[in-house]
């Protein structure tokens, strides 16, 4: 009996056994969705796979340099050594183009389980307490998955990611007081400079990981430690968990999922071309690319950019530039928002009650249409950043397509959020009939020392 | 029950064949597609087999756990709260001026660690290196290449990049970034420059900062038809005709105008600097 052997000889030096029968006995809830936020685990696991691998071909020079690869539309040019580095990997290291893809599409997994389990955990009022501080965490990890894929994508000294990091910079900039400094601090001086590679490479392998790691941990943490929460149904109360055990069951589906994540990483970014920057050029600071599009997650910055209003502050000698209100006020106030609503929805309900039963999105109308609204808000952003893209095909002009996206921007959210109340609404009566009758059907007879009957509609059983 | 433990196994199977699959395309060449698709074969078996494993072959799913409470109660926050109060109370007793005097030992490290900050900005010489550009009185306007521009290059609608002369090439790219500009030639007789400026187009030629007063994108687009440089980050739009007058997007400024003048050998050259600063808006710009 050699895991019993085992078992005991780790006990006898940490005292480890009661705690392992427990972790063992573990229950959790059996719900798809309550499998995302293991797919954001899953996707970063994978992340720091591939991220080491393609680590150990990245140069993290700015220095020019001829390339003198494979790629012939390149050979003999100027290019940045960060550049001639990430072609050499891609070109000449065998399957380098296909882990550096996963390693970029993972990246897209992992943010936008993020961005799903997110929802998820909002709609169905799982951040309420005890998990108010789980939430914090949760959006401290989006933000930080989000710096995580813009220094990711910026390193490699192609045009479309030179000009990104001169956004950033120009948005670094317009911040009162000490924007300068914090641009100059950075980059280590006006832009472009030959600093900006090494310190985004060290940002994004060493700085930002570490904090993602922290933050998970203490996430993962507070999961173990406050379980999860369940939908309601039969047998399932405030104080108990109902589904299946870590061991055997959950560590059996959740293997299973890991390799699921990793399937789906390696037929995207085996199949499906990501970040091209043979096709970009190298990054050259008077030249641009057109159209010129962010990933996804950042999108909704750029857009935020396009649509602001042209609006300078200029006072004592100032400027606030237009960036400061696109850039950074804005998104300061959406994740300020979301960092906030926990505590907000406690103080506008005056519900200081600890939730583990969550519920239906259905059930709480208001937020149901909150959550549509911001994220109608923050999809119009999203689209808005390719709104020269979307003119071209439609033969329209630009200045239209931008003109429609602000109104979009202002007129959307509330209309969506707002449809979302009334769908809530509706739902919730349904809702509410049907269980009525399922309530009468399930109720329990038992009989009395009279030869009656009593009839219990509370008593319900574990299905 | 024995037809799902086949399907597992075979599963399985399949599974370990990809791994193998994928060694032997590495080593033949390593063709992406080929090795991606043994990864997606296998690991997506592994995961059919987990789950089909775990759903159908494992019997005896629902466990009830019992949550237990967090909260510890009134008594032991009390405790944990007095012994927080006691120790603290142990340190301190009638001390505090020794408590200040730890704050402020703490303070000042604290302040002292944040200095060697300075030195990740080490070109930093002053913000004012922001307000200028390498143009200057008398020099000439070259292409990327080094070569001069004449003013008959450029046709009526044609745009074209210029640096300042002696400063192109791979070492001069910090320069050149931010010496950018762009030369743009449209009917005279469209013109319409400031009266402060009314010499600075002759022959109709412009020049323009290229670095966008938005957020520093190269304004690489010109519209013929509109006389408009338009630039493609964020759609900010000026009019070269008034001199780089702000008409559309989220500039909040127009772009720079840089003076020129053309020689008698037809070359061109500046009469100076851009009178104000090139670029985005920056707190310390007046």
């Amino acid at each position: 009996m050699i895991v019993r052997r085992l078992v005991g000889a780790l006990d006898e030096r940490i005292g480890s056994s009661s705690f392992l029968k427990k972790a063992l006995d573990k229950v959790f809830p059996d719900h798809w969705a309550f499998m995302l936020g293991e797919i954001c685990v899953y996707g970063f696991v994978v992340l720091l796979l591939t991220g080491t691998y393609v680590a150990f071909f990245f140069n993290d020079s700015d220095h020019a340099t001829i390339y003198r690869g494979v790629y012939a539309p390149l050979s003999g040019r100027s290019v940045p050594a960060s550049y001639a580095s990430v072609l050499y990997l891609s070109f000449e290291a065998p399957l380098g183009l296909l882990i550096r893809q996963m390693h970029h599409w993972s990246a897209l997994v992992f943010i936008g389980a993020i961005v799903l389990h997110m929802s998820r955990v909002f709609f169905t009022g799982a951040f309420r307490k005890p998990r108010d501080l789980n939430w914090t965490f949760g959006v401290l990890l989006l933000l930080l998955g989000i710096g995580a894929g813009f220094t990711g994508y910026s390193l490699p000294g192609d045009l479309l990611s030179g000009v990104g990091l001169r956004i950033a910079y120009s948005v670094a900039q317009s911040i009162p007081f000490v924007g300068t400094w914090l641009a100059f601090g950075f980059f280590g001086g006006p832009f472009p400079t030959h600093e900006m590679t090494q310190r985004l490479f060290i940002t994004h392998v060493w700085l930002v990981p570490l904090l993602i790691i922290t933050v998970m941990s203490l996430h993962l943490g507070l999961v173990w430690r406050q379980h999860h929460t369940q939908f309601a149904g039969p047998g399932r109360t405030e104080r108990n968990v109902v589904g299946s055990t870590l061991w055997p069951y959950y560590a059996m589906k959740s293997i299973g999922l890991f390799a699921a994540t990793i399937g789906v990483v390696a037929l995207l970014g085996g199949f499906f071309t990501i970040n091209p920057i043979w096709m970009y050029g190298p990054y050259d600071p008077w030249k641009v690319a057109s159209p010129a599009q962010p990933d996804w997650y950042v999108a909704w910055l750029d857009g935020s950019l396009r649509l602001g209003p042209a609006l300078a502050v200029r006072l004592f000698g100032h400027t606030i530039s237009p960036l400061f209100w696109s850039g950074v006020v804005l998104p300061g106030a959406l994740f300020g928002g979301m960092l906030a609503w926990p505590f907000l929805e406690r103080k506008i309900t005056g519900d200081r009650d600890a939730h583990n039963i969550v519920t239906m999105p259905y059930e709480t109308p208001w937020r149901l249409g909150l959550g549509v609204a911001v994220i109608t808000f923050a999809t119009v952003l999203g689209f808005a950043g390719s709104d020269d893209i979307q003119a071209k095909l439609l033969h329209v002009e630009v200045e239209k397509a931008m003109y429609a996206y602000r109104i979009a921007l202002i007129i959307a959210p509330p209309v969506f959020g707002l449809i979302a109340v009334a769908i809530g609404f509706d739902l919730r009566a349904r809702f509410e009939t049907l269980a009525g009758k399922r309530q009468i059907r399930r109720a329990s007879l038992t009989r009395n020392a009279d030869g009656g009957f009593d009839i219990d509609h509370k008593k319900a059983t574990p299905s | 029950m024995r037809k799902l433990e086949l399907l597992v196994a075979i599963l399985l199977v399949v599974a370990m064949l990809c791994g193998g699959v994928f060694a032997a395309v590495y080593a033949l060449g390593a063709q992406i597609q080929l090795a991606a698709a043994m990864l997606v074969l296998g690991f997506g078996s592994l995961a059919a087999a987990m789950v089909v494993w775990e759903r159908r072959l494992m019997p005896g799913r629902v466990s009830i756990e019992d949550r237990g409470s967090l909260p510890s109660g009134e008594e032991k926050n009390d405790a944990a709260a007095q012994t927080l109060l006691a120790g603290a109370d142990a340190i301190v007793g009638r001390r505090t001026w020794l408590v200040r005097l730890f704050g402020g030992a703490i303070a000042a490290l604290g302040v002292g660690a944040l200095f060697p900050l300075r030195s990740f900005a080490p070109r930093l010489t002053g913000i004012d290196q922001l307000s200028h550009t390498s143009w200057k009185f008398g020099i000439r306007l070259v292409r990327e290449d080094g070569t001069a521009v004449r003013a008959s290059d450029l046709e009526n609608d044609s745009i074209l990049t210029v640096f300042p002369e002696g400063r192109v090439g791979p070492q001069f790219i910090d320069e050149m970034a931010n010496d950018a500009t762009v030369l743009v030639r449209v009917p005279p007789a469209e013109l319409a420059l400031p009266p402060a400026r009314a010499t600075w187009g002759p022959q109709g030629l412009l020049a323009f900062s290229k670095v966008c007063t938005h957020a520093g994108c190269p304004v690489a687009l010109y519209r013929a038809k509109a006389r408009q440089l338009f630039c493609p980050c964020h759609q900010s739009t000026f009019d070269v005709r008034t001199g780089g007058g702000r008409i559309f997007g989220p500039a909040a400024r127009g772009l720079p105008q840089l003076p020129i003048a053309i020689a008698p050998d037809g070359t061109l050259h500046a009469l100076g600097d851009y009178p104000e600063p090139i670029g985005p808006g920056y707190w310390e710009r007046a």
